[in-house]
C-alpha cells in the first residue's frame, strides 16, 4: 500500500463499517416486528406420553386431614 | 513521528473506540432489557382466553379463577373443571370451548404458556402480599383490559425490592402499609 | 576499554564462516549468489504465484465477518429468549387441594414387631414428610428414625417395578401379572398332597391373618410360619412361666424411680422406643428435679441406654445370671422376704470381686432397690436367656414392682411366632419334597435363618418358590417367582399390636411402579383371578371384614360410612378391651432354676439388632446407612464392639480383622474398640452383608447371621476369637467436625462444651452452671444492633436431660431439608452433609467412661464469625436472628467454614447426587422426595441449618393471612418434631409468656464456647446425673 491510497482505503474502510451497522440496526428491527417463529414447525405433545408422565396419582379413597395436632387440633 | 501518532490516536482511535464501546453498551442495554424484565411478553396461549372479556367485561373476581392466591404461595391457574363449570353449557360452540372441552374430556393438561415467572431459587409468595391488601394489579398490571395476557411491570429482583422499600410511595391506596422485608431469606430460602 | 574492544573483535571474528562446517561448496567458498539468496526469506520462485489480484474474492477476513453475522442473525431469529415454559394446571382438581398447602393423612408403618402411627405429609399428592400421629396412644406425634426414612425406601429406584420370573436359564425376565398368575393359579389348584408354606414376619394386621386364612382355606394343605429374627419369645416364655399370661407386660417407665436396665437397650432397639424414651424422659424432668429417676446399666457392650446411665456397670452378658442371683440373695437378706431355695453361693460381694465390679455403686444399688420398693423396675434385655428373665421376675415380684406392670394395655399378637421345632419341621418336609410351594410374604429367611437349619439348600428342592417383596432379597433371588408389592405408603391395611386400639393405613399415593398390595396378591388368587384385577380389592376386604367383624362390637353412634371416614381421618379406633390380670407368681418356675450355673468360658459373644439397618430389610436406604450409630458414629457397616483390653490381648487394632467361631460357624468381622466396653466380650450388630441387595446398600457391613444356629439364640458363650487376616476400613463420624483446642481452652485446659452436674448438687446450688462460666469474654470488635431483634427472635434450647443422644433428629432433618447422601468414602474424609449431628463425648475412666451427648447444629450466633467474612455476602443476618444462607450468591469460598467455631457448615464439594453411587440420587424417581420448599443445593455452595426457615415462612404466612403476630410456639423444628422425648424447645425468645421461655432461662442453661463471645442463639441446659454425690 503507497502512502497516497491511505485516505481512498480509510475511506472505502469506513464505508464498509457504517453499511454493516445499518445493515445489522435494520434487520433487527425487522426481526423485531415480524414474527418470525411462525415459519417453526412446533413439536406436537405425544398425548399418550403426556399420560405416563404423569404418575403420581392421589388415592380419591384416601382420607386427608388439615390439623395435625392432638385431638385434631 | 511521535507528533503524528499521537494525533492519529486522539483523532481516529479515541473516538471511534469510544464510540464502539458506548454503543455496544447502549445497544445490549435496550436490547436485553426485555430479557432482563421481560416487560411486554405477551406468547400466543393454546387458548385464546380473554380476561378482558371474563375480567372485565363480565366482572368475574380474580379469586374466582385463582383460588391458591390467598391461601397459599401459589396463584394457581385454574384447572379446566373450573372453566366447565360455566362452559359445559355457556357457548359450547365456540371452536375455543370445544378445545377446551377436548382437554377436560381426556383429561389431557393444558399447557398454558407461562408469563410471570420468577427463577426457583426466590420463593415468592402470593398469600402474603394479597392478605396485606395488595391488588392484583399493583404487579400484574390491568389485566381486565388485556386481550392477550401480557407481563405489565419488570420482574427483576430490583424491582421488587423497590416496593419493599417503599411500600407506601408505592401503594398509595393502602394507608397502614409496612415496608416489606428486605433480609434474604424473606425470599431467598 | 581494551577487553571489550578485544571482546568484540573475537565476536566479529566468530562470525566469520566456521571453515569446518559447511553446507555445500559454495557455502565454503562464499559464493555471493548463495548469500544473496541466504538473505531473502523465500526463494523468488515461491512467491511469484503471490498477485493479489488474482486472490479469490472471498478472503479470510471476509469468510469471519461472514460467519459472525450468519451467526448473529441465526441467534435472532431462534426462538423468543423470554420463553418462560408452561404452566400446566389440574384438568380436574380434587376437591381440597390447594397448590403449595400439604395434606396430611394418618397411616401405620409396621416393621418387626412394632407399628407405628404416623401423620404423612404430601404435596401435590405426593408424600414429601412422616412424622407421627398425634393421636395415637403409643406414638404421640413422635416417630424414629426408621420411620422416617421409609419415605425414602418408597422412592427407592431400587424396588422392583414389575414382576420377574426365573427362566430355564436361571436368571430372573421381565414377566406380567397375568402371565405370573396364570402361572401360579395353575400351580396352585394341581398341588396335589403337596403343602403349601407360606412364610412371614410378624402379622400386625387382624385383616391380614383373615386373608391368610381365608387363603388356607381354599388351598387346604396351607400353613403359615411367621418369625421374627430378634423376638420377645425368651421373655414371653419365662413370663408364662411364671405368671401364667402369653405376653410380657409394658412398664410404666414413667413412674418408676430406679430402673435397672441389664443388657437391656430399652431406650434404643429393644421394645418400642419411641414409647420407652418418651416415659422414660418424664422422669427427667428439669422442672422437676427432686423427682429425678434413676437409672442403672448392666451391660456388656456400650448402647444407646448405657451413654445415659447414671451408674453403669460392664459385665458380660453370660454372667448376667449370676449377678441376679446375687442380686437376689442381697436383696433377700437385706428384705428378709423368703426365697424357695437357698441363695448364699451367690454372693453380692465375691460376686463383684470376681468381676471387678465397682463395690460402691453396686451397694448403691441394692440401697436403692430396697428403699424404693414398688417403685423400681429390673429390666432383663430380650437377648438374656431364660433363666435371667425368671430370676429377673422373682426379683420384681420380691420388690413389689409389679405396680409398675400396665394394666391398660399389654402387647397383642394376631399370630403367634413359629417355634423353632416347627420351623425345623417344615425344613425337612421341604426335604421331603413334601412343600409344593413357598411363599416368601415380605420375609427373608435365606438371608435370617440359622445356616446350620439348611433352609437355602431345602428351598431348592421346592418346585415353586414365589417371594412378595418390595425389592429383591437374598430369599427372591432364590425363588422362581418374584413379586412387587406396594409400600406401607401405597397400601391399605389395618394394625393390631396392643390391646385397647386398631390403627388404620390408608394410602397416599397410587402405586408408582406396576405393584400389588401383598394381601391383594393373594385375594386375587383366592378368587382365582376370576375378574379383572381391580387395586380396590383389598380395600374392600378390609371394609367388609370392619363391617362384619369389628364394627358391630364398637357400639357408634355413627352409620358405618361415616364411622369409616372418620376412623381414616383420626387413623385410631379405640375399643375398650378388659386385660387377663395377672395372678400370683408361680415359685416353682423360680424353684426349677435352683441347679442352674451360668457357664462363663473364653469370649461371650452377642448379637443384636441394629440400630438404623434392623433386621437387614432397610439395607438399602441410603439414610439409614449413613446415620452416625448413636454409640460408635460408625456409617455404613457393622463391626464387632470390643473393650480396649481385649484388643489387647487378641493383638487387633481398630479396623483390623477377628476371626469370631462358634462351633462350626465363623465370621470374620473387623474390631471397633469401644470404650466402655466390657471386656471378654465381643457384641456385634445384625442387618448387614446382604448378598442380593440395592445398590445403596451393596458392599455394607458383614453378614452376622452366620453365627445363628438353630440351637442357639443370640448370645453364645462357647465362642474362641482370635485376630483374622487383613483390615477393613470403618467410618466412623466421632472424630469429625472437632472444635479447636485453643483458644477454647482456659488454663485448666477446660472448654466450654459440655457442663454438667449431679442432682444433688443442682438442689443444694441451682445456680452451679452459671458459676461455672468464664467472666472473660472474646473482645466483640463489631458494635452492636440495638433495634434489631425487638420483635421475633427465633432461639432454640436443647434440654440435655432429656435427649437420650438416638439421632433420630438427625435423619428427621435430612428428610426435610433434601440433604443428599454422600457415601463412606466421603464420610470418611468428613463430608457428611448432615447438618445435625449428635456429639459424644467420653470422660471418667479409660475403661468405664461417662458419655456426655450433645446435640450440635448452627448456632445462629448474634455476632457470627461466618457472616463477617463472607466476600459475596451470602451470609447474613436477619432481624429476627436467624443466620441466614443465601445459596444463589455463594461462590465456596469457604471461608464462614473456616471462622465457624462448632464447625457446622457443610460444603457441598460434589453435587454429591451424581457423585454418589454414579448418580444414584439422580434418577428420576427421586425426585419425588424432595421438600418443594426447601431449595436442592448443587455443587460449591455452603449450607448449614436453617432453623427450618421454611416453617418459619409458614407462620409469616398464616400471621399475615389471620391478621396477627407471628406466634414462636407455631413454628416447629423437624428436628423438634422429631425428637421422641422433647428435649428439643424452640421458638420465639422475646415472648416472655411462652413455655419455651422456661427453658431458654433455665437455670442450667449455658451456651457452647460462650467465651468466644460470638452469643449463639441455642441454649443448652446442663445435664444433671442422679447420682448420691454432687461429683459425678
Amino acid at each position: 500500500m503507497k502512502f497516497s491510497n491511505i485516505n481512498f482505503e480509510k475511506k472505502i474502510e469506513r464505508k464498509k463499517f457504517f453499511t454493516t451497522v445499518v445493515v445489522g440496526i435494520v434487520t433487527y428491527a425487522v426481526l423485531k416486528s415480524f414474527p418470525f417463529n411462525l415459519f417453526i414447525k412446533k413439536k406436537k405433545n405425544n398425548k399418550i406420553e403426556n399420560h405416563k408422565k404423569n404418575m403420581i396419582k392421589e388415592n380419591p379413597l384416601a382420607v386427608s386431614r388439615t390439623n395435625t395436632g392432638v385431638n385434631n387440633g | 513521528m511521535k507528533a503524528s501518532f499521537l494525533d492519529y490516536v486522539l483523532r481516529y482511535r479515541l473516538p471511534v473506540t469510544v464510540f464502539v464501546v458506548i454503543a455496544s453498551f447502549t445497544i445490549t442495554y435496550f436490547a436485553s432489557d426485555a430479557e432482563r424484565d421481560s416487560v411486554g411478553y405477551s406468547p400466543d396461549q393454546p387458548i385464546n382466553f380473554s380476561h378482558r372479556l371474563h375480567a372485565g367485561d363480565m366482572q368475574i373476581d380474580c379469586q374466582y379463577c385463582h383460588t391458591g392466591v390467598e391461601k397459599s404461595r401459589h396463584a394457581m391457574v385454574p384447572a379446566v373443571s373450573t372453566c366447565m363449570n360455566c362452559h359445559t353449557i355457556a357457548r359450547k360452540d365456540k371452536p375455543d370451548i370445544i378445545k377446551l372441552t377436548k382437554y377436560y374430556n381426556d383429561g389431557i393438561a393444558l399447557p398454558w404458556k407461562r408469563i410471570h415467572r420468577v427463577p426457583d431459587f426466590a420463593y415468592f409468595n402470593h398469600s402474603v402480599h394479597v392478605n396485606s391488601g395488595i391488588h392484583c394489579s399493583s404487579c400484574h398490571g390491568d389485566v381486565k383490559q388485556m386481550d392477550k395476557i401480557a407481563q405489565m411491570n419488570s420482574f427483576t429482583m430490583g424491582a421488587c425490592l423497590d416496593c419493599h422499600r417503599n411500600a407506601h410511595d408505592k401503594l398509595p391506596y393502602l394507608k397502614n402499609i409496612k415496608n416489606g422485608p428486605d433480609d434474604c431469606w424473606a425470599c431467598h430460602r | 576499554m581494551a577487553e571489550a574492544k578485544d571482546k568484540m573483535n573475537k565476536e566479529e571474528n566468530s562470525q566469520k564462516p566456521d571453515v569446518n562446517y559447511w553446507k555445500s561448496f559454495a557455502d565454503l567458498h562464499n559464493d555471493p549468489a548463495l548469500i544473496e539468496a541466504s538473505r531473502h526469506e523465500f526463494n523468488e520462485d515461491v512467491t511469484d504465484e503471490f498477485d493479489p489480484a488474482k486472490l479469490s474474492k472471498f478472503s479470510r477476513r471476509k469468510f469471519l465477518a461472514l460467519i459472525g453475522t450468519s451467526a448473529a442473525l441465526a441467534g435472532a431469529g431462534c426462538s423468543d429468549y423470554r420463553d418462560k415454559g408452561e404452566i400446566v394446571p389440574y384438568t380436574k382438581m380434587p376437591e381440597d387441594t390447594v397448590v403449595g398447602k400439604p395434606k396430611y393423612y394418618a397411616s401405620t408403618f409396621n416393621y418387626s414387631s412394632q407399628s407405628h402411627g404416623i401423620l404423612i405429609k404430601t404435596r401435590e399428592g405426593r408424600p414429601v414428610k412422616v412424622d407421627g400421629n398425634p393421636d395415637h396412644p403409643v406414638n404421640k406425634g413422635k416417630t424414629n428414625a426408621i420411620v422416617q426414612a421409609s419415605l425414602l425406601s418408597l422412592y427407592d429406584p431400587d424396588r422392583l417395578q414389575y414382576p420377574i420370573k426365573k427362566t430355564n436359564s436361571s436368571k430372573f425376565t421381565k414377566s406380567t401379572w397375568k402371565d405370573v398368575d396364570s402361572e401360579i393359579l395353575d400351580v396352585l389348584k394341581s398341588n396335589s398332597g403337596k403343602n403349601i408354606s407360606i412364610i412371614t414376619g410378624n402379622i400386625h394386621s387382624p385383616t391380614t391373618k383373615k386373608v391368610l386364612d381365608d387363603f388356607a382355606s381354599k388351598y387346604p394343605g396351607t400353613k403359615i410360619y411367621s418369625y421374627e429374627l430378634f423376638n420377645e419369645e425368651i421373655r414371653n416364655s419365662a413370663w408364662k412361666k411364671c405368671y401364667g399370661t402369653d405376653s410380657y407386660p409394658l412398664i410404666k417407665w414413667n413412674e418408676a424411680k430406679v430402673i435397672v436396665a441389664l443388657e437391656s437397650d430399652f431406650l434404643g432397639t429393644d421394645g418400642n422406643k419411641v414409647e420407652n424414651s418418651r416415659l422414660f424422659a418424664e422422669g427427667r424432668d428439669v422442672h422437676n428435679a427432686k423427682n429425678f429417676n434413676r437409672l442403672y446399666v448392666v451391660e456388656g457392650n456400650m448402647s444407646l441406654t448405657g451413654t445415659n446411665a447414671d451408674y453403669r456397670l460392664r459385665l458380660r452378658p453370660d454372667a448376667q445370671y449370676n449377678f441376679v442371683m446375687s442380686l437376689l440373695s442381697e436383696v433377700s437378706r437385706r428384705t428378709g422376704a423368703g426365697v424357695p431355695f437357698n441363695l448364699s453361693s451367690f454372693a453380692l460381694d465375691k460376686f463383684a470381686k470376681a468381676y471387678s465390679l465397682d463395690t460402691k455403686k453396686i451397694k448403691h444399688l441394692i440401697n436403692d432397690l430396697v428403699n424404693n420398693k414398688g417403685k423400681s423396675i429390673v429390666y432383663a434385655g430380650r437377648t438374656l436367656p431364660e433363666g435371667v428373665h425368671i430370676a429377673v421376675n422373682y426379683l420384681n415380684e420380691i420388690l413389689g414392682n409389679k405396680n409398675l406392670y400396665r394394666t391398660d394395655s399389654s402387647a397383642f399378637s394376631n399370630l403367634t411366632l413359629s417355634s423353632r421345632s416347627e420351623i425345623e419341621n417344615l425344613v425337612s418336609d421341604m426335604n421331603e419334597d413334601k412343600i409344593g410351594v413357598v411363599i416368601h410374604f415380605d420375609s427373608d429367611p435365606v438371608f435370617q435363618f440359622p445356616e446350620d437349619l439348611g433352609y437355602t439348600d431345602a428351598l431348592k428342592k421346592v418346585s415353586t418358590v414365589i417371594s412378595l417383596t418390595e425389592s429383591i432379597n437374598d430369599s427372591s433371588a432364590a425363588g422362581n417367582y418374584t413379586l412387587p408389592i406396594n409400600h406401607a405408603f401405597e397400601s391399605w391395611g389395618d394394625a393390631k399390636t396392643r390391646t385397647g386400639f386398631y390403627s388404620l393405613q390408608q394410602p397416599v399415593i397410587a402405586p408408582i411402579y406396576d405393584t400389588r398390595e401383598k394381601e391383594a396378591v393373594l385375594l386375587n388368587w383366592i378368587g382365582e383371578a376370576k375378574s379383572d384385577f381391580n387395586d380396590t380389592i383389598y380395600h374392600e376386604y378390609l371394609m367388609k371384614n370392619w363391617w362384619e367383624n369389628i364394627y358391630p362390637s364398637l357400639n357408634s353412634k355413627f352409620g358405618f360410612k361415616e364411622f369409616w371416614y372418620g376412623a381414616l381421618h383420626d387413623g385410631i379406633v379405640s375399643v375398650s378391651e378388659s386385660l387377663n390380670s395377672f395372678g400370683s407368681f408361680n415359685n416353682s418356675a423360680f424353684s426349677k432354676l435352683k441347679n442352674l450355673r451360668a457357664n462363663q468360658s473364653g469370649y461371650a459373644v452377642i448379637l443384636s439388632e441394629h440400630y438404623s439397618i434392623g433386621d437387614g430389610k432397610f439395607a438399602n436406604n441410603g439414610w439409614l446407612q449413613e446415620l452416625p450409630h448413636p454409640v460408635s458414629k460408625i456409617t455404613w457397616d457393622n463391626y464387632a464392639s470390643i473393650s480396649k483390653n481385649t484388643a489387647k490381648e487378641l493383638g487387633v487394632k481398630n479396623n483390623d480383622k477377628i476371626l469370631v467361631t462358634v462351633g462350626k460357624r465363623s465370621l470374620e468381622i473387623p474390631v471397633f474398640i469401644q470404650p466402655g466396653c466390657a471386656d471378654n466380650t465381643i457384641a456385634i450388630e445384625t442387618g448387614y452383608g446382604r448378598t442380593v441387595v440395592g445398590r445403596v446398600g451393596e458392599g455394607t457391613g458383614f453378614n452376622a447371621n452366620v453365627l445363628f444356629s438353630k440351637d442357639s439364640d443370640w448370645l453364645f458363650t462357647t465362642s474362641s476369637v482370635k485376630k483374622g487376616n487383613g483390615t477393613y476400613q470403618l467410618v466412623s463420624a466421632q472424630e469429625h467436625h472437632l472444635f479447636d483446642r485453643s483458644p477454647n481452652e482456659n488454663l485448666l485446659g477446660e472448654r466450654e462444651i459440655i457442663r454438667e452436674g449431679t442432682v444433688k448438687e443442682y438442689l443444694e446450688n441451682p445456680h452451679f452452671v452459671s458459676e461455672m462460666h468464664e467472666e472473660e469474654k472474646v473482645d466483640q470488635i463489631y458494635p452492636k444492633h440495638p433495634d434489631w431483634f425487638t420483635g421475633v427472635k427465633w432461639g432454640m434450647a436443647i434440654d440435655l436431660n432429656k435427649c437420650t443422644g438416638c439421632s433420630d433428629c438427625v435423619v428427621a432433618c435430612t428428610a426435610e431439608n433434601n440433604n443428599p447422601v454422600v457415601g463412606k468414602d466421603q464420610v470418611a474424609v468428613g463430608r457428611e452433609m448432615q447438618w445435625l449431628r449428635v456429639d459424644a463425648y467420653y470422660s471418667g475412666s479409660e475403661d468405664d467412661p461417662i458419655v456426655s451427648k450433645q446435640v450440635m447444629l448452627c448456632q445462629h450466633c448474634d455476632n457470627a464469625p461466618c457472616e463477617n467474612v463472607c466476600p459475596v455476602a451470602a451470609t447474613t443476618h436477619s432481624k429476627d436472628g436467624l443466620n441466614q444462607m443465601v445459596y444463589n450468591r455463594c461462590v465456596g469460598t469457604r471461608y464462614c467454614s473456616n471462622n465457624c467455631p462448632y464447625k457446622v457448615r457443610r460444603f457441598n464439594f460434589f453435587n454429591f447426587r451424581d457423585h454418589f453411587r454414579d448418580g444414584f440420587q439422580q434418577e428420576g424417581i427421586l425426585d419425588l422426595v424432595y421438600n418443594p420448599e426447601v431449595t436442592v443445593r448443587s455443587r460449591g455452595v455452603m449450607e448449614k441449618c436453617t432453623f427450618c426457615i421454611q416453617r418459619i415462612a409458614t407462620e409469616r404466612e398464616n400471621a399475615i393471612r389471620e391478621n396477627r403476630e407471628v406466634i414462636g410456639s407455631n413454628v416447629h423444628t423437624a428436628c423438634q418434631d422429631a425428637c421422641g422425648t422433647n428435649a428439643i424447645h424452640f421458638g420465639d425468645i422475646n415472648n416472655k409468656n411462652a413455655e419455651f421461655y422456661k427453658y431458654r432461662n433455665h437455670e442450667l442453661g449455658y451456651y457452647v464456647l460462650e467465651k468466644l463471645n460470638v452469643k449463639p442463639n441455642v441454649t443448652y441446659l446442663a445435664k444433671l446425673r442422679n447420682t448420691h454425690s454432687e461429683k459425678i
